[in-house]
């Protein structure tokens, strides 16, 4: 939780509470973005655009949204937008179908430990579910906190949790149906 | 209930949104529902593996990586303010130019009416028919008086290191129509006091006085005659400015507020000694030597006894009779004419040429006679 004081001095041209509050939120960034993009290479270069952005935009963050809120949305736009691209991702909808008909194949990728398992299925996520995943698991944002980073309406923020954890449980059923992990 | 209702249900535990009754009945339900338990049991575990992902950090500080470039942004910043255009006055002739560009044409339309006033009497620019339309919004749009007469002029006169002041005129021409203009005159120009022109010229206009030279500069024809081009400068301003023929029937009726304001001291300067004709003369002779500037003059000039205009464009001086026929056209001149005008029996139109390397001439030009001779 970063003090409302020094996101308000920040806000009014304190150069140094701006960087003391970058500083404060790196950890959130990157943390952010390395879930979204999948690998440390492309977070560092995401988080820092985002954390620049942050720096030339404090000015147009408004107290009546949330500080961190309004950080996670500016860097899963960054991720979503430039460092998602070509991607491939699963159609949320035909889940079944493809992991069902790539079974054997997804039990010799899954062959690593479990948070690497996750990290795998996270990534194959469409974009919007794993952002929703990576703010509540990640952040430890409720509903609404996600709803306002993404710009998303409510129901549509539980409706993309509650799929990619079914998608997620399906990748890890198939997973332990492959007898690597009981 | 039923399973789908439950997988819901479900999901909202995991986020810890239900309430008592709600978790009961799920309790309830995967109780007696085997399929529902399992698909519990490994949402539950999904969601603690979730929860146990790696609270990665970064490598090292992104913060001390990006300050570097934070600081480039807060130099960007500071020095978007303040900084010059970077576009050296005397290469174009233009003064007042140590804004930002964008604001450089609203600066000198706003000095427009007074100094070309000023300047145009002082340099004894005579002009029956001189009649400048200017069109503050078009020129406004067109930002560096495309189409328009665009008259500027320094304000540092007084104070140029020579002690004379210098407006350099650009014009040129544009090969656009000026359908919306409504006249057939229109001249493009650009004044300045530039101390770099200064010190070079002297007044052979016999009505200059006040002045101790009028700078006037060639710009390249953008339209037309790439070939004309004087280099006198290319900057933004050069080849915007505009001029069409200048017959002495030409004065548009209806001008805008400028081309009012100029009207009166303008036409009449030639009808020197007419009182009752020219009212602002005297006034406008007084802001001339409170100010003790000179800082616009005209591309037109006409001679004392009204029957000749000569006019500067396109890199050249053209003679036209008062009925508007060209009595004489000039080759075209490399520089800048840093003064002219009509000898006092207006028999000659005498304007000097100079170059930015110091070296220039003297043309005298005979309309009666259509010749031009360079002076020794």
């Amino acid at each position: 939780m970063v003090e409302p004081s020094l996101i308000r001095a920040a806000r009014e041209g304190d150069r140094e509470a701006l960087i003391t509050l970058l500083r404060k939120i790196e950890t959130h960034v990157y943390r952010t973005a390395y879930y979204l993009v999948g690998n440390e290479q492309d977070a560092m270069d995401a988080a820092q655009e985002a954390l620049i952005r942050i720096y030339t935009k404090i000015g147009s963050y408004e107290e009546k949204a949330q500080f961190k809120t309004w950080v996670q949305r500016i860097v899963t736009n960054i991720c979503i937008d430039k460092f998602r691209r070509n991607k491939p991702t699963v159609s949320i909808e035909e889940h079944e179908m493809v992991f069902e008909g790539r079974e054997s194949v997804e039990g010799e990728v899954m062959a690593a430990c479990a948070a690497k398992d996750i990290r795998e299925a996270i990534d194959r996520l469409p974009d919007h579910h794993r952002a929703v995943v990576v703010l509540r698991y990640l952040q430890d944002f409720s509903y609404n906190e996600i709803a306002d980073s993404l710009d998303l309406p409510l129901n549509t923020v539980k409706s993309y949790l509650f799929r990619a954890r079914q998608q997620l449980q399906v990748l890890l059923r198939d997973y332990q149906k492959g007898g690597v992990r009981g | 209930m039923n399973c789908q209702e439950v997988m819901e249900y479900m999901q909202r535990e995991l986020d810890g949104d239900l309430g008592d009754i709600e978790s009961a009945k799920l309790r309830e339900h995967i109780r007696r529902c085997a399929d529902c338990a399992e698909m519990y049991e490994r949402l539950q575990r999904l969601s603690a593996e979730l929860e146990n992902l790696p609270k990665v950090t970064p490598p090292f500080s992104l913060v001390d990586a990006i300050l570097p470039k934070l600081e480039e942004i807060d130099r960007a910043a500071a020095g978007g303010g303040t900084g010059a255009d970077g576009q050296p006055a005397g290469a174009e002739g233009i003064g007042e130019k140590t804004g930002s560009a964008p604001a450089a044409p609203r600066r000198r339309i706003s000095r427009f009416n007074l100094r070309v006033l000023g300047g145009v009497v002082a340099a004894g620019i005579v002009a029956g028919v001189f009649l400048v339309t200017y069109d503050r919004d078009r020129l406004e749009e067109d930002m560096i008086g495309n189409r328009a007469l665009e008259l500027a002029s320094s304000g540092s006169a007084s104070s140029d290191a020579s002690g004379s002041s210098e407006p350099a005129i650009m014009f040129g021409t544009v090969s656009e129509s000026f359908d919306a203009m409504n006249v057939a005159d229109q001249y493009g120009m650009e004044t300045s006091a530039d101390a770099a022109n200064a010190g070079d010229s002297s007044p052979t206009g016999q009505e200059a006085s006040p002045t101790s030279g009028v700078g006037y500069k060639f710009v390249p024809d953008r339209g037309e005659a790439g070939g004309t081009d004087s280099g006198t400068g290319s900057g933004a301003d050069a080849g915007t400015d505009v001029y069409a023929s200048p017959g002495a029937d030409a004065a548009p009726g209806s001008g805008t507020e400028n081309a009012e304001l100029l009207e009166a001291p303008v036409a009449q300067r030639g009808e020197s000694g007419d009182g009752a004709e020219m009212p602002a003369v005297g006034v406008i002779q007084d802001i001339v030597d409170l100010r003790k500037e000179l800082a616009a003059s005209s591309v037109e000039s006409v001679s004392p006894d009204g029957s000749y205009v000569a006019v500067f464009a396109d890199s050249r001086v053209i003679i036209y009779d008062r009925n508007g026929n060209t009595r004489f056209e000039g080759e075209e001149r490399e520089g800048a004419i840093a003064a002219y005008g009509w000898t006092e029996d207006g028999g000659f139109f005498r304007y000097e040429i100079r170059r930015g390397d110091g070296t220039g001439e003297t043309y005298r030009i005979d309309p009666a006679a259509g010749t031009e001779t360079r002076e020794p």
